[in-house]
């Protein structure tokens, strides 16, 4: 239930975004800005591509186990 | 014109703390002391000390003038914001017993402010290194190995720092004989010339935690003290910021460096486990955005930086007072060790989401009205790539922050034997005062308010409607890949690496060379050339050993050879006849050799 609403209230604001955009005269200064719903793309692809990339980049590279620095070194 | 310093007022206010006997007395003035600050600072400017805008202690030494107290728009904003945390974080760390700890807190913001007032270099220098020297206290008063070993790193590198800054300054002092602390960016980019610059800006950009200089902070500050962490989020890297937009604003390598320092504060912090290092972590992506708005040097975008400084000493601190009141109650730092808080310490969450939400920047809250300008003013530049770095920035701010962390701590439920109840009131009180001050600034960033004090007259407004929903679109569909990808928020039980690794693995390992393969090395050339030289002094007093003979009399120096020698049987036998004969050969070359000379 509280589920639905919080994916009827997605829309909701990117109606209310499309909205604002086309009361408002925004002189955009990038070409992005004009697109509808830019952000909510953004945001969604941006934090599933950030958590990829850094697990991945920890997983492959950086990430230890706790002892690490116990056994090597300082 | 007479004027009380307030950096120096803390100073010297904070040794009577463990002298009185009296622990409400020593408490009273533990509070008092910043609030006492505060009340001169909001006498100061209103000018009743002298006049603005530069009202001067100067003390003359060896014929340099050392000026305390220079007093501006820039450096008064910022010491508004040191002086009011201080009174929140005194308040929330009024339970700690430990006199010499309030001790080193107080040397620790009396020295920031002595450096935000500095108005020439070797006072700024004095106070950069007070700064550094009482920090390392708080981290070492936590009295764990780990603490002690992270105290010692984070005191080589200010040793670095500060060692970069004092030449850089002695530098520029002898080039110019000049020791005021003022705007140096025209000097840069001069080949030879400007070494002393960027010296100097090496120091500054490591006390920012620019990296690659940045490994001292999410190295020490999640093992300081839990009162300790606090303060330590606020003054270094935010009184680096000051001196970075008062010497070097507009200069480019800043802009880049961070909006890169942005970004990558943010991915490390996305794969920490430590609830005190991912905080950290989220101070170097902060301060990333105020160097970045250094670095672009327009009005807009200087004063975004400080306007960030400003509400992100208020918000991290508030950040790291609710992990460390979780740390302080369950002794647990690591997220895999926490879980299900919420029905025990549900204030402490509610707390801890005005901070949450005040550095992701949502309307109504502290961030919004400073990130906004500084991401603005980039936008203004026409610099995309600095603007998808810093926006970006914000979605794993909010992620990371106000989603990952609150549902590891309070939410998830674990396997783990865990009980908890509400921190002490006086850590409560503390953090509503600074949820206060988030909110109250997030709602009324206003003409008097914050925009008034910051150093450029303002002319940008947070609250337009388009921006207002673009913000909460953002937030929500962020909050959607949340909730499709939970799993990939769990904490996992490991380290994560970072540059100083180079230092701890690399270093670890080169002493290791040192002491072992080098010192081989060199004990077996030494032991070459003594062998040699004893075979050189062997020859030349008994000189048949040019032959190999051996006739006890080189075996007499050490048994061990001499039994090694035995078994090789190396040795030539000579009949008497040829011994003598050699003897004589000899006598004739020595004979030879006295009558030529």
């Amino acid at each position: 239930m509280m589920l639905k609403t919080y994916y009827l209230s997605l829309i909701i604001v990117i109606a209310i975004e499309v909205l604002v955009k086309m009361i408002e005269h925004h002189a955009p200064h990038f070409l992005w800005e004009t697109i509808p719903g830019f952000h909510a793309l953004f945001g969604f692809v941006g934090c599933i591509f950030l958590v990829y990339a850094s697990k991945s980049l920890g997983h492959k590279i950086l990430m230890k186990d706790p002892e690490y620095y116990e056994r090597r070194g300082k | 014109m007479i004027w009380l310093h307030p950096g120096v007022l803390i100073i010297f206010g904070a040794f009577l703390i463990p002298l009185i006997r009296w622990k409400t007395a020593k408490k009273t003035i533990f509070v008092l002391l910043p609030v006492l600050a505060f009340f001169i600072l909001l006498m100061t400017s209103f000018g009743y000390f002298g006049s603005l805008p530069f009202v001067t202690w100067k003390v003359s030494v060896l014929g340099k003038e050392l000026v305390f107290g220079r007093i501006d728009a820039l450096s008064m904003v910022f010491a508004y914001v040191f002086v009011i945390a201080a009174i929140c974080m005194n308040i929330y760390s009024l339970h700690v017993e430990r006199d010499w700890e309030h001790v080193a807190a107080m040397l620790y913001v009396g020295s920031t402010l002595g450096a935000t007032f500095a108005g020439d270099l070797f006072t700024l220098y004095i106070f950069w290194e007070t700064m550094a020297i009482s920090s390392l206290f708080l981290v070492w008063f936590r009295r764990t190995k780990a603490a002690h070993d992270a105290g010692f790193r984070y005191l080589l590198w200010h040793i670095f720092g500060g060692a970069c800054l004092l030449s850089g300054i002695v530098m520029h002092v002898i080039n110019t004989g000049s020791t005021e602390f003022t705007n140096f960016l025209s000097y840069l980019g001069k080949g030879f010339d400007s070494i002393p610059y960027y010296l100097m800006l090496i120091g500054f950009m490591l006390n920012a935690a620019v990296p690659p200089l940045h490994a001292w902070l999410p190295d020490a500050y999640p093992e300081a003290t839990v009162t300790g962490a606090v303060y330590m989020t606020a003054f270094t890297t935010k009184c680096a910021v000051y001196t970075l937009a008062r010497a070097f604003p507009g200069a480019e390598v800043l802009m880049w460096l961070g909006a890169i320092m942005a970004m990558y504060g943010v991915v490390f912090a996305m794969i920490q486990n430590d609830g005190r290092r991912l905080l950290s972590y989220h101070i170097v992506s902060q301060v990333g955005y105020m160097v970045c708005g250094v670095g672009m040097g327009t009005y807009l975008a200087l004063n975004g930086a400080v306007a960030h400084a400003f509400c992100h000493i208020l918000y991290k601190a508030l950040l790291f007072m609710g992990m460390g009141a979780i740390i302080e109650i369950t002794g647990r730092s690591k997220l895999t060790d926490l879980g299900g808080l919420y029905k025990y310490m549900p204030m402490t969450f509610y707390l801890y989401m005005v901070g949450a939400l005040s550095i992701s920047g949502l309307p109504l809250f502290s961030g919004f009205v400073s990130k906004t300008m500084t991401v603005y003013a980039s936008a203004e530049l026409h610099q995309p790539i600095v603007w998808f770095l810093l926006e970006g920035a914000t979605i794993g701010t909010f992620a990371c922050i106000a989603l990952k962390l609150p549902w590891n701590v309070w939410f998830k439920e674990r396997k783990i034997e865990l009980t908890a109840k509400e921190p002490p009131k006086n850590m409560l009180v503390g953090m509503a005062l600074m949820a206060f001050l988030c909110i109250f600034f997030g709602n009324y960033p206003g003409y008097h308010i914050l925009y008034g004090i910051l150093p450029y007259p303002v002319e940008f407004e947070p609250y337009e409607p388009l921006r207002v929903v673009e913000t909460l679109e953002f937030f929500m569909f962020i909050t959607l890949a949340f909730i499709l990808f939970k799993n990939k928020f769990e904490g996992e039980d490991k380290i994560v690496l970072d540059l100083d690794w180079f230092g701890r693995v690399l270093g670890s390992r080169f002493i290791s060379f040192c002491e072992g393969s080098l010192m081989n090395f060199a004990s077996f050339i030494d032991r070459k050339f003594s062998n040699m030289a004893k075979k050189i002094k062997m020859t030349f007093t008994n000189p048949e050993h040019i032959f190999g003979a051996n006739y006890g009399s080189m075996q007499v120096l050490n048994t061990k050879d001499t039994k090694i020698n035995f078994k090789n049987q190396n040795t030539i036998k000579i009949s008497t006849g040829g011994a003598l004969l050699i003897i004589l050969i000899f006598m004739l070359f020595y004979l030879a050799i006295y009558l030529i000379f």
